[in-house]
């Protein structure tokens, strides 16, 4: 039995590995994950690179395993002596590769392939007459009787015969691939693999299986006589020792980000998540470390250790073993210097995750920061440190090399790249030259390094969210004006136009002097990474001069995506693939870009959603209002800019002489709409496209805008497309309306037409789900006119009563935020977020907090549950039955946040990712109800699935499986899990489709009636108000300036911000 | 603006303290001055008295922080910590292990090293910069393909192949400069071009990629949207909005790193003969002198804060959102 010597590098590199099998098992179980690694195994040059670096990982475990051999017992000793050891320790690696080329060392320096040696020696004669000559070698090309003669024929009969034997481990290979691969007939999967159909790309991974495999055949083939790359120095062979280098690399790529992560990952999260001192403390420790210089650094502390080394010989019985142990602590060393980097981006990240709705959801529930540092930051972050560690990899790889040459990387007697470099530097200066030390170094660094950047970005490109944005997949595969191939749906879905629309076509015709747009048959197809989906489908309309023609539909049906199609500014990942869009009669699919241009801005303008990300934050106004008026117009210069300011003016801009040089920032969001139409309409186009203009915008700011298109419309006489979801601003504002629905469009009538007698079902339905003061105390959804009422399970005791006992009283409450100014940040004043804020809630009743963006009511929201301590300063009081809320102790809270829960606006961001639905709500039930045990929780969270209407299945399964409406009813499960007296309801609806929001107020009021519940609404949507609210608290620029019942607040309003409010909501009847 | 400047130069202060604090113990705590003694007179067995009197030589003889037997102020001043950090913080380096005065070697050194890191880093951000600006106005085509491609494959190869397969192409095969070596004059065009060339050719693969995937992050944006919808051609979208919106990124990562250039290169100078920082610094760590790496540590952590401070100036200067707040 040999001796097993386990080096401190080979445990840690094989806790790697076993690390990295885990990590597999993990992968195999999380769909998510899957789903994300599948992206990564689709990717060709990454599957490609994935089979290189496993031979060499293969190279480098077989190189980890390491033991003393043990030497055949001395002649003469006793049996039971102890056994003696060899003094060296090999790896399994030697051992298999005994009878080759590999370790069986020369003299000194040998050429590849050479029977000779490369420097010239004294040979002694057979005479015995000294000559100078260059010697055989003791290995290469020792058995050929003469080698001038033989030297050809022997090496092609290896390279022959190592090649047939690679060729062979392929095509086993191959076989076992087919046959794992499995389903369906050997022979379809043969013709799938050579045709490249295959989901996973295994004709590319196969072409590289049988390149490896013929390369390292022909190389073993010819290391059975000969040194294939030559041997060094030392008359070591070259190749052996670059497989050796192999080893170390791995080593100081893997276990360097080993050791950087716990430290990055602990501060990282800490600082991100704490904020306040700590964040100063972590960021004052990694900004001195990342000001020395690296490399600096990195030789201060191999310098120190080099001397511990040397003043400590005692401790490291084997020359093998400091070696190690100085590599060891290189990467410990490399790690400890170099986390700052990941540190950074971990705390930026941590920075924005806490503000995220599922962490404040958490908070709600007092769930200790540990908790919600491992539970919820940590898995959401996991993304990054996966990108940073591969990435950093083949970084550290390189780094090794330079920090070998500098004489501060591993020990000399080490096998690695980088000393192989720095001896092979003086070989280059040789003459004739010794090159191919360095070559076996590029040709394997090169192989390792390209490989795993290759796999880098495959994983980097699927993990990291905002590297989907710009990958398209290529549309090649498109012929000009055919569908696409690769999804059957697709090409066989493109229908005849239908009746409809045909009777359209005949009206276009006669009404076409003044038609100015008009499309026919517009197919839109989007590629979603795994098909081809229609985003928008035989898509027939025309607007005429002078007209509104008003585009509705909810997210999802396309009409954004007909907006670009029309001015084809689609993104990379849609294609028009059909359809004529006539503007101004001209079709512009026929155009060129140059021509298309002369269209975009000239003769049609568009405006946007977002008018706060659609101008070009550095520019000025001026600059971006001029370029349109310059593009398209013969005005130049100082005459551009009277233009400019004209328009400014006529858009309402106040003093647009001085306004013309501010840049967008300076503006206000209803202001930078403005400028965003006088941009569009700056060279009078015929056409306006206004894809969701007012959709960002506060109430009274929409109706404004809206009116100021109406106004330049008149008076240019041109057409306007307008895209909308809200019906009621459609009501205003259009002449004609088509509605649309997964990509079609269901009805086009007339705006009277349409508002009278709406013929498709679903635009009824719609009308039907729009929230009205009329429509109080019905259901607003089909599902709940048609079943009457949701299910009722019996769910908690809350009195029916509408009694008078206020639930909550909100007294004086102040909030503000520090101003912290001056050298030290001393704060010099607060910034009043809300100001003397009284209201009380009833219990069963529904108050409603309303006002315009940024008037406070979410910060009462987020103060009532204590979620703004660490930030806002607070007085004030709030009284949940006897208790006080914000002056509570921690378990005092604990307590109280049984009694009060609360429901975010962005159910997308409400809702842990990495959590199944089950674990979100028995994480609440859990935090709150220690008391209860396994299966009365499970039972707790079955009846609150059901009770808000989702299958039964819904606990197993990932947030983002659901819809967003699903998602807001597990938000409210969750918020339900320990029967709250008071569910403050931040803006539930406003991120859902009207018909969604209906289901969801539906779900509400029953709720509501069972439990009795009362319910905080904050909210600016008017709508929801008057279908919901009992009474109604109006906010104002951080004030409550009017409370009342709902009827009187509605109705007979007496502030002027009341009224101006309501005035501006536009109204369907 | 002042008070932000002063703040920053304070936080500044605060970290070469830091720094200060930090290598200190590194260098003395972690081992003793009998151990580096031992080191630099090398061998096993070290008479007691050559140690005392290495350390007296340069001054390492006295205790660590407290000195019991002096009196008064002297129990804190004569001490290594005082003699040996306080002057660094007046940036006075003292003499090497060696004997000679660092701040006269610094003095003389760095214009070789200005002389090859000024060039290289401009020529170096303006071919990167073209280079990915190209790549990203033929994007999604076969060019920019390959041209990541390329980048990919650069920015796989070690700069020491760079080096070495320049020196021989350029030097041996072609004898167009000279292997290495270094003068003022015309000479210094022949004896840098080499370092200069290898440099920014070293460099532009991993930059144009990331210059890139800046770019193309720009182009994704509303704005760009909103400017093609008004009829711009694709040149100016890419050079006046794309571009400029993008130079805020790597105008700050560009100023960071301006004051760092006096630090010198550490592989081109020492590989092609320049007497820079660099080499001097290689120097200093192949002969284990202690002092000299205090004082480039200490030298290059100065550098570093005065280049986030330039860039959070230059930041502020560039984009108008921070400049009129």
């Amino acid at each position: 039995m040999p001796k097993i010597i386990f080096l401190w590098t080979d445990i840690a590199i094989f806790a790697l590995f076993a690390a990295t099998l885990v990590y597999a098992w993990h992968v195999s179980r999380s769909r998510n994950l899957r789903a994300t690694w599948s992206r990564v195994a689709r990717n060709a040059p990454a599957m490609c690179s994935a089979v290189v670096l496993s031979v060499f990982v293969v190279i480098g475990l077989l190189d980890s395993m390491h033991f003393q051999p043990r030497l055949p017992p001395v002649a003469g000793a006793p049996a039971n002596a102890a056994p003696v050891y060899a003094p060296k320790v090999v790896s399994v690696l030697d051992v298999l590769l005994e009878d080759t080329a590999f370790v069986r060392p020369e003299k000194t320096y040998s050429a590849p392939l050479a029977w000779l040696q490369f420097t010239k020696e004294s040979v002694l004669q057979e005479g015995g007459a000294p000559t100078r000559d260059f010697p055989r070698l003791r290995f290469g090309g020792r058995h050929l009787a003469d080698p001038a003669q033989e030297w050809g024929s022997d090496v092609g009969r290896r390279a022959g015969l190592g090649l047939l034997a690679g060729l062979l481990v392929a095509l086993l290979l191959s076989g076992l691939t087919v046959l794992c691969i499995g389903q369906g007939s050997r022979t379809e999967v043969c013709r799938l693999i050579l045709c490249g159909e295959t989901e996973l790309p295994w004709r590319a991974m196969l072409i590289t299986v049988f390149v490896l495999c013929l390369l390292l055949g022909v190389v073993f083939g010819l290391a059975t006589g000969y040194h294939v790359l030559g041997t060094d120095r030392t008359g070591n062979d070259v190749l052996w020792q670059a497989l050796k280098s192999i080893r170390t690399a791995w080593i100081i790529g893997s276990l360097t980000t080993v050791a950087m992560l716990p430290p990055a990952l602990i501060l990282g999260i800490s600082a991100g998540y704490f904020k306040g001192w700590i964040d100063d403390v972590i960021q004052y420790v990694y900004t001195t470390l990342t000001s020395i210089p690296g490399v600096l650094l990195i030789a201060a502390c191999v310098l120190m250790m080099q001397v511990y080394i040397d003043t400590h010989p005692g401790l490291f019985p084997t020359a093998a073993q400091r070696a190690d142990l100085r590599l060891f602590l290189l990467c410990m060393i490399l790690g400890l210097t170099g986390w700052a980097g990941l540190c950074r981006l971990l705390r930026a990240e941590a920075l924005k995750l806490r503000e995220l709705e599922y962490v404040q959801a958490a908070r709600a529930f007092g769930i200790s920061n540990w908790r919600i540092m491992a539970r919820h930051l940590l898995p959401n972050v996991m993304h990054i440190v996966l990108i940073t560690v591969v990435l950093e990899f083949s970084g550290l790889v390189l780094y090794e090399a330079v920090l070998s040459y500098l004489g501060i990387g591993v020990d000399p007697s080490m096998n690695s790249f980088g000393s192989m470099i720095e001896k092979s530097r003086f070989e280059m200066s040789r003459d004739p030259m010794i090159w191919w030390n360095l070559l076996a170094a590029f040709i394997f660094m090169l192989a390792l390094v390209l490989a795993a950047n290759l796999f880098a970005d495959a994983v980097r490109d699927a993990f990291d969210p905002r590297s989907r944005l710009f990958r398209p997949r290529r549309f090649n595969i498109f012929k000009k004006n055919s569908a696409p191939q690769t999804d059957a749906a697709v090409t066989t879905s493109s229908p005849p136009i239908g009746t409809m629309a045909a009777a359209l076509t005949q009206d276009i015709n006669q009404r076409a002097e003044t038609a100015i747009l008009s499309v026919q048959d517009l197919d839109v197809v989007i590629d979603t990474g795994e098909a081809w989906r229609h985003a928008v489908q035989a898509l027939t309309l025309t607007v005429h001069r002078g007209e509104t023609f008003a585009l509705v539909g909810e997210s999802g049906s396309g009409k954004s995506m007909t907006a670009l199609a029309l001015m084809r500014l689609l993104p990379e990942a849609l294609r028009v693939t059909q359809g004529k869009v006539v503007v101004g009669g001209v079709d512009i699919n026929t155009l060129s870009e140059s021509s298309m241009r002369t269209v975009r801005g000239g003769r049609a303008g568009m405006i946007f959603q977002e008018p706060g990300t659609s101008l070009n934050p550095v520019l000025q106004v001026g600059d971006q209002l001029c370029e349109a008026i310059v593009t398209h117009t013969d005005l130049r210069g100082a005459q551009a800019r009277r233009r400019a300011v004209q328009w400014l003016q006529r858009v309402g801009i106040p003093d647009p002489e001085q306004r013309i040089d501010d840049y967008p920032f300076q503006f206000s969001g209803g202001q930078k709409q403005r400028i965003m139409i006088a941009i569009a309409l700056a060279a009078e186009p015929e056409l306006l496209i206004a894809d969701e203009p007012t959709t960002a915008l506060d109430v009274t700011v929409q109706a404004q805008v809206l009116s100021l298109i109406r106004d330049i419309q008149q008076e240019l006489g041109m057409a306007v497309l307008l895209i909308t979801h809200d019906l009621a601003v459609v009501r205003d504002v259009a002449d004609t309306v088509a509605l649309m629905r997964h990509g079609e469009i269901v009805e086009t009538a007339s705006a009277d037409q349409f508002f009278k007698a709406p013929k498709h079902p679903y635009a009824r339905e719609l009308f039907a789900a729009i929230p009205t003061f009329a429509k109080r105390g019905q259901p607003l959804s089909p599902l709940a006119i048609e079943a009457g009422i949701y299910p009722a399970a019996k769910l908690g005791t809350g009195s029916h009563a509408h009694s008078q006992t206020p639930a909550l009283v909100v007294e004086q409450l102040e909030i503000g935020y520090p101003i912290r100014k001056g050298l030290l940040r001393r704060q010099v004043g607060v910034n009043q977020a809300v100001q003397g804020v009284s209201f009380s809630l009833q219990r069963g009743e529904t108050l409603a907090l309303v006002g315009a963006s940024g008037c406070g009511k979410t910060t009462v929201a987020k103060a009532l549950l204590r979620l703004l301590d660490s930030s806002a300063v607070i007085s004030g009081a709030a009284r949940l039955g006897e208790h006080h809320l914000l002056t509570a102790s921690r378990t005092e809270m604990k307590a109280l946040r049984r009694r009060i829960q609360i429901v975010f606006q962005d159910p997308f961001a409400s809702l842990d990712p990495r959590m199944r639905v089950r674990e979100i709500l028995q994480e609440g039930i859990a935090a709150l109800r220690p008391e209860w045990n396994a299966a009365e929780q499970s039972q707790r969270i079955s009846a609150l699935l059901e009770r808000v209407g989702l299958p039964s299945d819904a606990g197993d399964r990932y947030p983002h499986e659901f819809s967003g409406g699903q998602r807001q009813r597990i938000a409210i499960a969750r918020a339900l899990a320990v029967e709250p007296e008071v569910l403050i309801l931040d803006e539930p609806t406003s991120a859902l489709d009207v018909s969604v929001q209906a289901q969801i107020l539906d779900l509400l009021t029953d709720l509501q009636k069972e439990t009795g519940m009362a319910y905080l609404f904050i909210t600016h949507n008017f709508g929801v108000v008057e279908y919901l609210a009992d009474r109604v608290a109006v906010m104002d620029a951080g004030r409550v300036v009017e409370f009342g019942e709902a009827s009187q607040v509605l109705q007979a309003p007496k502030s002027i911000v009341t009224r101006e409010l309501l005035a501006a909501v536009p109204r369907l009847g | 603006m002042i008070a932000y400047i002063f703040r920053r130069l304070m936080y500044g202060a605060l970290i070469l303290i830091g720094v200060n604090v930090f290598t200190f113990v590194l260098f003395f705590a972690v081992n003793t001055p009998d151990d580096m003694a031992r080191l630099a007179i090398g061998g096993q067995r070290v008479s007691a008295d050559a140690v005392e009197k290495w350390k007296a030589d340069r001054g390492y003889d006295k205790p660590l922080f407290l000195n019991t037997e002096a009196s008064g102020l002297n129990k804190y001043t004569d001490t290594i910590f005082y003699q040996r950090s306080v002057p660094l913080l007046k940036f006075d380096f003292g003499a090497s292990d060696e004997g000679r005065d660092i701040g006269r070697e610094i003095g003389v050194r760095m214009w070789p090293s200005l002389a090859l890191a000024i060039p290289t880093f401009i020529l170096g951000l303006l071919v990167s910069i073209a280079f990915s600006l190209s790549l990203v106005f033929f994007r999604s085509t076969r060019l920019d393909f390959w041209g990541v491609v390329l980048c990919v494959f650069m920015l796989s190869i070690s700069g020491l192949f760079y080096i070495i397969a320049g020196q021989w192409l350029f030097s041996k095969i072609l004898r167009l400069v000279p292997y290495s070596g270094f003068a003022w004059g015309w000479d210094t065009v022949k004896f840098l071009a080499l370092p200069i060339l290898v440099a920014i050719i070293s460099r532009l693969g991993p930059e144009a990629r990331f210059y890139r995937s800046l770019f193309l992050e720009e182009i994704g944006k509303d704005y760009v949207r909103t400017a093609r919808a008004r009829g711009l051609s694709e040149r100016v979208v890419l050079f006046k909005h794309v571009l400029r919106n993008a130079m805020l990124p790597i105008l700050t990562g560009t100023v960071s790193a301006l004051p760092l250039l006096f630090m010198g290169s550490l592989i081109a100078e020492s590989f092609f003969g320049i007497p820079g920082l660099g080499s001097y610094t290689i120097d200093a760590i192949g002969a284990q002198d202690f002092s000299v790496v205090r004082a480039m540590v200490f030298l290059g952590a100065s550098l570093y804060i005065l280049g986030l401070i330039l860039a959070d100036i230059s930041y502020t200067l560039a984009d108008p959102r921070v400049r009129f707040e």
